[in-house]
């Protein structure tokens, strides 16, 4: 290599990268746009945060803030970090072509072996009708299609996937689907064998991601009922010997689904998400009230990319707090996201001169303005 | 966004190369450029000349018997005289073997973007990235341009060479690609990441190169050569004339050791991002513009196993301005 070649050690990491990209992304204007790119480029060389990201992976996250907070550490750039980040989507493969192939009254059949059961489908109760937020304006549009994806577990119990306990499979099966379908809980439930479920109609909402928080390049979510479909697997996060008990089956009917809905609402694949990452308590402003699927979630297998690595809209644009009990749940991927969340959040405190608290404070009024209709919050950068 | 100053001043870019200097400044349809030849002649000094000189507004500077005759018109007056051109520039850098070096880039500069307005009138001025063992060079000829712009009273920054060609070239990329500017003393290669400069280095064989090279060979004058390979010569044909066989041959040369260099640094770096996806490469500078160029530059990068994905390889818009647009797009990102 020759001598002088100038190695700059200062370049953004994923996922603090995968923040910056899309926020930049948000503005229209290229000068703008590259303005804010350098101003965070300058921060981020002046407060390094790459060894602590690194670090967060080996160390309880609430030790790994602490250090965050009080001592800036190296930053390392050794292009030696192992994980994809959220834009790698190398191996994502197009979306094929699907129509369908046959509906009848009990299943529908389409043309890239998707099988979709509506024997527990829930009566029509009319259509869905939401808002969403124009991050560059700040204007609300009314929207009737779906935007995204979120993926749930129903954390029903974990019978041993053994041939000899196909009746005790079934049994649970069947008892899921009547308490999903009665309280219209999500849109589709995989089960243990990979037979998909549709439990409530596309069109309509389902009671399925509550109180919630998700971002685009371009919009944001908040209460995802109506925005997003609801995509459960029947099972448990964590099972008696602490992995997913996602049979694979399942992940390959899912795969199938994924790739349907995907296809049929043009669905970006950055808003394929868990639950745990879009779900928020709005009395606490805290992260992760429902934590199904905070880790294990087989992204990869689903023709998604790694979307765990996305800080958290909720703790960025809202400022929304976390605490240990989830982040000992959440996977050393979203624990990165966590952390990113809250170093950008720090970034962009300082960027305005004011401390993070009342950054916080900043943003706990623009959640309130988001969930009143007569208020117009602003999102520009 | 606002482009001007209130008192209607603009921010300015300026691409110090050492073939070209050329200046750019917004305007309401776009960008304006305006360039001259970055070198000199001396003519025998005479009233009469200096006054047509004057009245043709010829940069030139009088001193003693002697005028220096500085920039485009430079070419025309050396090839009148028979002469050799000077240059105050040399490899990418002020030129330590011309004694004249210093005066004639400040006539140059000033002549192209004049005094500021104000002391917060912004000027993004382009360097080199340091070739190998030229660290003090660098900084020596980075605080001279400096003082020279200061002295004229700008609020003047540097920004690397390869890193303005990705300002101008790869905004629908967020900035995040390879910019590489192909000169008259080096090609400068960068790759940045979100705007950030990861890798920078410059390979000193470009454009002089290949004229010094092959003005030995064909006995010519190394400024007859810089012509024909400027107006006449094609990288995607067969050459009948010797002069361009002979600019074909070193041209190879030249993409060769451009590539195997890149692919070498890339290869060996511990800093890339993890990028995920493949990104844009941009050549630029009068080096690139030869026809076909683009695709035998393409061909040699893709049959070298080059560790970083390409999404594209194109030319830049403007070859040629493509590093004055992307300082003043900097400069214009500080306003």
């Amino acid at each position: 290599m020759p001598a002088a070649v100038h190695l700059n050690p200062k370049a953004p990491r994923r996922p603090l990268a995968n923040w910056v990209e899309w926020r930049a992304g948000s503005i229209q204007d290229p000068v703008r746009r590259l303005g804010y790119l350098r101003g965070s480029a300058e921060y981020w060389s002046k407060r390094p945060i790459r060894k602590a990201l690194l670090d967060a992976k080996a160390q309880r996250l609430s030790a790994f803030l602490a250090v965050c907070l009080f001592f800036p550490v190296p930053m390392i750039t050794d292009g030696a970090a192992s994980r994809p980040g959220v834009a790698e989507s190398a191996s994502i493969q197009p979306l094929p072509k699907i129509w369908q192939v046959e509906a009848t009254a009990s299943h529908e059949l389409y043309s890239n072996g998707l099988r979709v059961e509506k024997t527990f489908q829930a009566r029509p109760d009319g259509p869905r009708k939401f808002q969403r937020w124009s991050i560059a304006t700040s204007e609300r549009e009314e929207r009737d299609t779906p935007y995204g994806i979120v993926f749930h577990m129903t954390e029903s119990d974990a019978i041993d996937y053994r041939e000899n306990n196909n009746r005790h499979l079934r049994r649970a099966s069947l008892g899921t689907m009547e308490f999903v379908r009665n309280e219209r809980a999500y849109h589709f439930v995989v089960d243990r064998f990979g037979r998909v479920f549709r439990t409530v109609p596309e069109n309509e909402p389902a009671n399925h991601a509550g109180n919630s928080i998700w971002a685009d390049k371009t919009h944001f979510y908040v209460n995802m009922n109506h925005s997003f479909l609801g995509v459960s697997f029947d099972g448990q996060t964590k099972g008696p010997d602490g992995k997913s008990t996602a049979t694979e089956p399942q992940i390959q009917s899912a795969k199938l689904l994924t790739d349907l809905l995907r296809a049929r609402y043009g669905i970006d694949a950055a808003n394929c998400i868990t639950h745990a990452q879009v779900s928020v308590k709005p009395s606490n402003r805290g992260v992760g009230w429902h934590i199904d699927w905070a880790s294990g979630f087989p992204f990869a297998k689903l023709n998604l990319p790694p979307n765990y690595l996305t800080p958290l809209p909720a703790i960025t644009m809202f400022g929304f707090r976390f605490d240990d009990s989830y982040a000992n749940v959440a996977s050393e991927e979203l624990q990165d996201a966590i952390s990113a969340g809250e170093t950008v959040l720090r970034l962009e405190a300082a960027k305005r001169s004011i401390t993070p608290a009342v950054y916080r404070r900043m943003l706990d009024r623009r959640y309130g303005e988001v969930r009143d209709p007569n208020r117009r919050p602003n999102f520009a950068p | 966004m606002s482009v001007r100053y209130n008192d209607g001043s603009t921010p300015v870019g300026l691409d110090v190369g050492t073939s070209r200097i050329v200046a750019a400044w917004p305007d309401e349809s776009g960008y304006v450029f305006r360039s001259q030849l970055n070198s000199f002649v001396t003519l025998p000094g005479s009233r009469f000349t200096e006054t047509v000189l004057r009245k043709e507004n010829v940069p030139h500077t009088l001193r003693g018997s002697e005028i220096f005759v500085q920039g485009n018109e430079s070419e025309r007056f050396a090839d009148l005289t028979g002469g050799e051109i000077r240059r105050p520039m040399q490899k990418g850098f002020l030129n330590p073997e011309e004694p004249e070096s210093h005066t004639m880039m400040q006539g140059l500069i000033a002549s192209l973007v004049g005094t500021a307005r104000h002391a917060r009138q912004k000027l993004f001025y382009s360097v080199p990235a340091a070739p190998p063992g030229a660290v003090d060079t660098l900084t020596f000829h980075e605080a001279t341009l400096k003082q020279m712009l200061s002295d004229l009273g700008y609020d003047a920054k540097s920004v690397s060479e390869g890193l303005a060609v990705v300002y101008a070239e790869l905004e629908s990329a967020n900035y995040t690609g390879i910019g590489i500017s192909l000169g008259g003393g080096l090609c400068n290669v960068c790759m940045s990441y979100l705007a950030v400069p990861v890798i920078s280095f410059s390979v000193p064989k470009a454009g002089d190169y290949i004229d010094a090279s092959a003005a030995t060979v064909t006995n010519e004058y190394a400024n007859r050569i810089r012509l024909v390979k400027e107006n006449e010569f094609r990288l995607d044909g067969l050459h009948q004339e010797k002069a361009h066989q002979v600019i074909g041959v070193y041209y190879e040369d030249l993409i060769t050791s451009l590539v195997g260099t890149m692919k070498e640094v890339f290869s060996q770096s511990r800093s890339l991002p993890r990028l995920g996806r493949p990104i844009p490469l941009v050549l630029s500078g009068g080096t690139a513009m030869p026809a076909g160029f683009r695709d035998r530059f393409e061909q040699t990068i893709r049959g070298v196993e080059f560790p970083v994905p390409l999404s594209e390889i194109r030319l830049a818009e403007n070859p040629l301005t493509a590093t004055a647009k992307g300082a003043l797009i900097a400069a214009l990102s500080e306003m």
